[in-house]
């Protein structure tokens, strides 16, 4: 018992997580002049997912691709050690309510502890991303040609390219400003039409349908006339996961900055 | 407390030097080549990685590639099982008997494997336009079908070439070839080759058609070829300035700093003048910096060529008055490469040779340039 | 052509005006060293209108160095991180101001061209916040060295630095987030791992977690903090300004 306590307080320890922080923060300057020079060996993690990417491009250049182990070894102690210590004081946060003359005061003084759950969330956003999400790649669609991913069958009925005709835009002369692919979706008997364009996804059966290029680029005769698609199509569980963590850890900082404006107050 | 902020000082100081360590580890350039074979390049079984292509051996003969889109195709020997969770538009039987290749240096990289006369069965560059001996005479031979430009085949020529393999930039035919059957590897890549992907290029091939060894020799020969460029440039006394690229319309393109000859330039002791410059083959970039690197720039190399207007400096810079405001072109040293330049990625080592005589020919005196041809100040009379 | 000559003579005024006011400043004449900081703004601001005028709704890469001055110098004022009550009040703000907007025009990185998934808010939204974020991390090392150099004891300075490391810390984590929203949108994923600054931006939200953490360590005193905020200032400007910059380029009206 006492030694579980004593781990409990180890694990949850605020100079360990100030230890992990400088860890992560040498171990990131690190990978940043991995990723300068060595950009094509992390690539592959995009679409491949880390376990098969550890056991290829991580596994073939360790001294170059070290820190991104390292840097997966500090972001799960620091999840554990961010999960305890934030329990801890929810708890303590919890025992001392009655301390508080507001309930407004009481809850705002929670916002932190939003933001750490929050984090916590986002790890796991990205553990089940990286672990378990598909990437189909090199995906082409031709107007009136239809591909086939898992179950969905996916058709581009039309493709308009617009070229920029003004003179504001620098560079932009003759060239593709705006791009609408209509897509009609089938997976058994659910039935879609929907119009993909740059920034702008199409969900479909647990798919997204991301836009990634586009030809002919150029209002003029260019090096490729005919017209088409590609496509990055992602079957990502994890989404879900991170997005919501990074809205409540945004609602956390609301929470936060509104407890000390009113401190101020 | 104080002994225990102590302790942790201690761990992290040691977890900083091991960091350190690692990171000088790490930090070597894909530029720092050497002859010397590492355990990388002689070990056939393991993972390799050729820029943002890759080369998984699987054992048993079977082998997983990544192609330049980062689409992933398993080389089946035949005869033997497609192993699951392939789906029919990845597989590949090797070795490969037929293929179609847009690309000329995808082409020069089959001759320097050998198989170029055996295999190759479509092309999208007309006769009259080819200086590879092979194929013109497979074109003469009609063993070699001429498919159309590249913007646009014919589809029914490429039926006719029965082809097994599509080594192509074009990923708009990938649909036509899923319906045909046929197997595309994308052969560019987003972001441009660097010198060590350009070498080792012919080793993301040589599976395809079995013929390891072949690419291991090419890889050596040129290998070798850098090295003694290294070791002759060294004590060269000046650092001319280079830039690659041209000016189209309103359109400036150029090498970026990590493309193969942003490398070479770097490595054969002279200075890129777009070697901050990150991205693709011809990236564009704006004219302001085009002008500004041009302005004491020493040499520059369009990518223009005889026949599409590089005669002279004066053509060029009728072709584009913008050009003449380049130092190279007021003072300097213009090179534009020769019709056979893009034919003979066979011959990159004499390729490489001829750029480092280019930059510093107080080195290789008596020279004479075989890809690449000065440009006179006017286009000759008569 | 001539936009373009505008923007770039008119961020060189900006960068004279911010040089001759810190100048001015150094020497004293306090009130004209604030009428050509404000003209410095003023000329910048023009800049940057012009910049967007052009590129609007994309943006090219590498615009911040050309952003960050003036959005520091506004902040600045704004928040009384720059004032008048004495020559420290403004000399560090001056100075900060004036080491971006030259680095900015002598280190250039713009001849990119605007590509089109930067068509969208959260584009904008991940570079704008990113700004402003960088800003106040940078005037919080002002106001640090204000704590320090001063020697003011007033616990207010300590609160205003802390306050300010903050909503610097809320624009930085929004701008990631920002971030995070466009590159699934346009890439399907929320970290694309070709990038190197997503690896420094990352950094520097650590950096400033850790100094949001401070105050349950033994650094939570006044000059420790102080300290360590202007050491994440410094930070900030190794590993996120500098690297946003280009090569030298020397001003053509110079060579």
């Amino acid at each position: 018992m006492i030694l579980l306590q004593n781990i409990w307080y180890w694990a949850g320890n605020i100079y360990v997580t100030m230890a992990i922080f400088c860890f992560m923060i040498l171990d990131l300057l690190n990978g940043y002049v991995m990723l300068k020079y060595h950009a094509h060996l992390f690539d592959p993690i995009n679409d491949m997912g880390f376990i098969k990417w550890a056991l290829t491009f991580g596994k073939e250049s360790p001294g170059r691709t070290a820190w991104l182990f390292i840097l997966v070894v500090c972001l799960a102690l620091l999840g554990v050690n961010t999960f305890v210590c934030t329990t801890d004081r929810v708890i303590k946060l919890w025992q001392n309510r009655h301390r508080f003359k507001r309930i407004s005061r009481f809850i705002l003084r929670f916002g932190p502890h939003v933001m750490h759950y929050s984090m916590l969330i986002m790890f796991l956003g990205y553990l089940v991303s990286y672990l378990f999400s598909g990437t189909y790649l090199g995906k082409v669609l031709l107007p009136g040609k239809t591909i086939q991913v898992s179950d969905v069958w996916i058709t581009l009925e039309n493709l308009t390219i617009d070229y920029y005709t003004g003179n504001r835009l620098v560079g932009m002369e003759k060239r593709a400003i705006d791009v609408k692919a209509r897509l009609y979706l089938k997976s058994g008997n659910k039935l879609k039409t929907a119009i993909l364009s740059f920034n702008k996804p199409v969900l479909f059966s647990g798919l997204s349908i991301h836009l990634k290029n586009f030809a002919p680029k150029t209002g003029s005769s260019g090096m490729n006339r005919r017209k088409y698609i590609t496509l990055i199509i992602k079957q990502d569980p994890g989404v879900r996961f991170y997005f919501t963590g990074m809205i409540f850890f945004t609602l956390g900082l609301f929470m936060y900055s509104l407890e000390k404006t009113e401190e101020i107050r | 407390m104080k002994s225990f902020i102590e302790i942790w000082i201690q761990i992290l100081v040691c977890l900083v030097i091991s960091l350190v360590m690692a990171g000088f580890m790490g930090c070597s350039n894909d530029n720092q080549f050497t002859a010397k074979k590492t355990a990388k390049d002689t070990e056939d079984l393991s993972f390799m990685s050729i820029g943002s292509f890759a080369v998984n051996p699987l054992g048993d003969g079977y082998t997983e590639v990544r192609d330049g889109a980062g689409r992933t195709l398993i080389l089946v020997p035949r005869g033997k099982d497609v192993p699951d969770g392939y789906e029919a538009s990845q597989v590949v039987r090797i070795p490969v008997q037929r293929v179609v290749a847009y690309g000329s240096f995808d082409i020069a990289i089959l001759k320097a494997l050998g198989v170029v006369q055996e295999v190759l069965t479509g092309v999208v560059t007309k006769k009259e336009d080819w200086y590879v001996p092979e194929v013109i005479k497979g074109m003469e031979e009609n063993r070699i079908l001429f498919l159309g430009g590249y913007s646009a085949i014919d589809f029914e020529q490429m039926r006719k070439a029965e082809p097994e393999l599509v080594l192509t930039w074009d990923m708009s035919i990938l649909p036509m070839m899923d319906e045909m059957g046929v197997t595309t590897a994308i052969t560019t890549t987003p972001v441009a080759m660097c010198l060590n992907a350009r070498m080792k290029f012919v080793r993301f091939l040589a599976p395809f058609f079995q013929k390891e060894k072949q690419a291991k020799q090419y890889f050596e020969k040129v290998s070798k070829s850098l090295d003694t460029i290294r070791e002759v440039t060294r004590d060269a006394k000046q650092q001319p300035k280079v830039m690659w690229g041209d000016i189209y319309e309103k359109r400036v393109l150029v090498e970026p700093g990590n493309a193969w000859v942003g490398e070479l330039v770097e490595l054969a002791l002279s200075d890129y003048q777009f070697k901050d410059v990150f991205g693709k083959s011809c990236i564009e970039i704006s004219l302001e910096r085009f002008l500004y690197s041009g302005q004491d720039a020493d040499i520059f190399f369009t990518y223009r060529s005889p026949d599409s207007g590089a005669t002279s400096k004066a053509a060029l810079a009728r072709a584009n008055p913008l050009l003449a405001r380049v130092k190279p072109l007021k003072d300097g040293r213009v090179y534009s490469p020769l019709p056979h330049y893009s034919q003979s990625g066979d011959k990159l080592d004499e390729i490489l040779t001829d750029i480092a005589a280019i930059l510093h020919p107080e080195c290789y005196p008596g020279h004479k340039l075989k890809y690449f041809r000065q440009l006179p100040d006017t286009d000759p009379k008569g | 052509m001539t936009i373009q000559l505008s923007i770039h003579y008119s961020f060189l005024a900006a960068a004279i005006f911010y040089m001759v006011s810190l100048v001015g400043a150094a020497g004293k004449k306090k009130t004209w060293a604030w009428y050509l900081f404000f003209a410095g703004l003023l000329c910048n601001a023009i800049s940057l209108g012009l910049r967007y005028w052009i590129t609007f709704p994309l943006l090219p890469l590498y615009q911040g160095a050309f952003f960050l001055p003036f959005v520091v110098g506004v902040i600045g004022i704004r928040f009384g991180i720059f004032h008048s009550n004495a020559l420290v009040g403004i000399l560090p703000g001056f100075f900060i101001v004036t080491v971006l907007a030259w680095s900015a025009y002598l280190f250039p990185n713009d001849f990119y061209l605007p590509f089109l998934q930067f068509k969208t808010l959260f584009a904008h939204g991940f570079f704008l916040l990113g700004v402003v974020g960088k800003s106040m991390f940078l005037l919080a090392g002002v106001k640090a060295v204000q704590v320090l150099f001063v020697q003011d004891r007033e616990a207010g300075q300590a609160k205003s630095m802390g306050q300010i490391v903050s909503w610097g810390f809320v624009f930085w984590t929004l701008s990631v987030f920002a971030g995070a929203a466009w590159s699934w949108l346009g890439w399907g994923s929320p970290v694309i791992w070709d990038d190197p600054l997503m690896a420094t931006t990352m950094a520097t939200w650590f950096v400033y977690s850790l100094l949001l953490h401070l105050h349950l360590t033994l650094f939570a005193g006044q000059r420790p903090r102080a300290w360590c905020i202007l050491a994440g200032a410094v930070w900030v400007f190794c590993f996120n300004c500098l690297t946003e910059l280009g090569p030298f380029r020397l001003p053509g009206w110079l060579s």
